[in-house]
């Protein structure tokens, strides 16, 4: 999704976590992760064995893997989970993938940016860096759906009531706002299903209580849940008559500005609900971000 | 068993659940599920529940899970209704039941290597922006795995089903 629909914010990705102490590798045989719900939901066998393929590539160089989206953590770190818990399910996908010139090992970390910059990298060495505290600036964590369920899963946080994505946001100086349905779906599975109504109906809910809660931005960690809450929004604002617009900011946009880069580098302009004329422009402004 | 016995009888996709007879209806899943919130569901009659009830010939809500899990992990009888989701999808999927989206995506992934394909607005942004060019993804490798996993048989024969509906469609009209 990134590279294809969103590549500013691969270009922010390339500029922001060399600065965290990631040394990034393009590997170009990797494919779609795939999908967990189109491909993983209809497709199990076919799902697992392409996560497997793509794990294999990375092992090949020797490399671990850092993933800018929920959807791909959930369907390589659920790929590495299977195919440890299973053997026979590890020997029937290297069957197939023998075939391809690759074997799944199983040596190589996958994780999503969010548990590692929590994790490896570590709050207090997030808070030495900061060089532009985002003080005053009121967030709204939305961490999504696969990366918080199954809890077993990422290790990351607890499902029902989330606090480090808050605790990620608060090392930058910025305050974490909490509102009641911050562990609900963005919606997205409906929109990209063909279901206009749901999708804008479950966003304009979530919108409407982060809205009600003060925050200036909504921040995610997922290129999906990014597209639905920035053009999704466009969308659902129609359709629901909501008088308010609360752009969205991919946490590694966040971490940047506070790094001391603008908001120009981290291509705020490329938003669809418009940073300017909103608390959130306001707020930058007077940060000089 | 709150299901209709002419369900117990001959509904394949439970037969092989025995646990469904776990669940109480609580409600708790329908609490936190996005289909339960964003559809015409109540607390009587969730989502979930109308899984059990319904067949392969599912209705469009099937297709707005979005595999969140909240459903397994607020269960308090431990049953898994993801699983009911994921089985009625698998089985609509080989019958050319699935939504053309779904159907597309499969397609993009193995001719392209991603579920969304390229075009030249993608070219004129990345080169923008200063990106490396997007490589050509292996393909074939795909094509070998769909191969024998199943899955490029899976979606021909989808696609002939949804053909030979359609022309019984138009020669019934």
């Amino acid at each position: 999704m990134i590279p294809i629909k969103l590549p500013h914010l691969e270009y922010v990705a390339r500029l922001v976590l060399p600065r965290l102490g990631a040394q990034l590798v393009d590997v170009d045989g990797f494919t779609c992760c795939p999908d967990p719900v189109g491909v993983g939901a209809t497709d199990p066998r076919t799902w697992v064995t392409i996560g497997a393929r793509n794990i294999s590539l990375a092992e090949e160089q020797g490399l671990d893997m850092l993933t800018l989206c929920n959807g791909c953590a959930y369907t390589l770190r659920h790929t590495v989970h299977d195919l440890g818990k299973s053997p026979e399910l590890r020997h029937q996908v290297n069957d197939i993938l023998a075939r391809t010139g690759h074997t799944y090992q199983g040596v190589s970390q996958v994780k999503h940016f969010l548990p590692w910059l929590a994790q490896d990298v570590g709050i207090e060495a997030i808070q030495r860096l900061v060089q532009r505290p985002l003080t005053g600036l009121r967030v709204a964590t939305h961490t999504g759906c696969h990366l918080l369920s199954p809890q077993y899963l990422h290790g990351f946080d607890d499902s029902e009531d989330p606090v480090v994505f808050d605790q990620l946001v608060a090392s930058l100086g910025a305050t974490a706002v909490d509102y009641r349905t911050k562990t609900a779906c963005c919606g997205i599975g409906f929109a990209v299903t063909g279901q206009a109504v749901s999708s804008d109906k479950a966003l304009s809910v979530k919108l409407t209580d982060v809205h009600a809660a003060g925050a200036d931005c909504i921040a995610v960690g997922c290129p999906f849940c990014y597209q639905q809450f920035d053009l999704g929004q466009l969308t659902a604002a129609r359709r629901f008559n909501l008088d308010f617009k609360t752009p969205v900011i991919n946490y590694l946009q966040l971490l940047g500005l506070a790094l001391g880069f603008s908001s120009v580098e981290m291509q705020l302009s490329e938003h669809r609900v418009r940073v300017e004329g909103t608390s959130f422009g306001v707020r930058l402004e007077a940060l000089g971000a | 068993m709150l299901l209709r016995e002419s369900f117990q009888a001959h509904d394949s996709q439970l037969e092989p659940r025995a646990e469904v007879e776990y669940c109480l209806q609580c409600a708790v899943c329908g609490l936190v599920c996005v289909v339960n919130q964003a559809e015409a569901y109540d607390p009587r009659h969730t989502f979930v529940y109308d899984l059990f009830n319904q067949g392969i010939e599912a209705k469009e809500t099937l297709w707005g899970c979005p595999t969140c899990h909240k459903c397994e992990e607020r269960c308090p009888y431990n049953f898994r209704p993801l699983e009911l989701v994921k089985a009625h999808k698998e089985a609509a999927l080989a019958a050319g039941l699935a939504p053309e989206a779904v159907y597309g995506e499969l397609e993009s992934l193995l001719s392209t290597g991603s579920a969304f394909p390229g075009s030249n607005v993608t070219e004129r942004r990345r080169s923008k922006l200063g990106l490396p060019d997007l490589p050509v993804r292996p393909v074939n490798e795909l094509a070998i795995i769909a191969e024998h996993t199943g899955l490029a048989g899976k979606l021909a024969a989808a696609r002939l089903a949804q053909r030979l509906k359609k022309e019984e469609g138009e020669s019934n009209a």
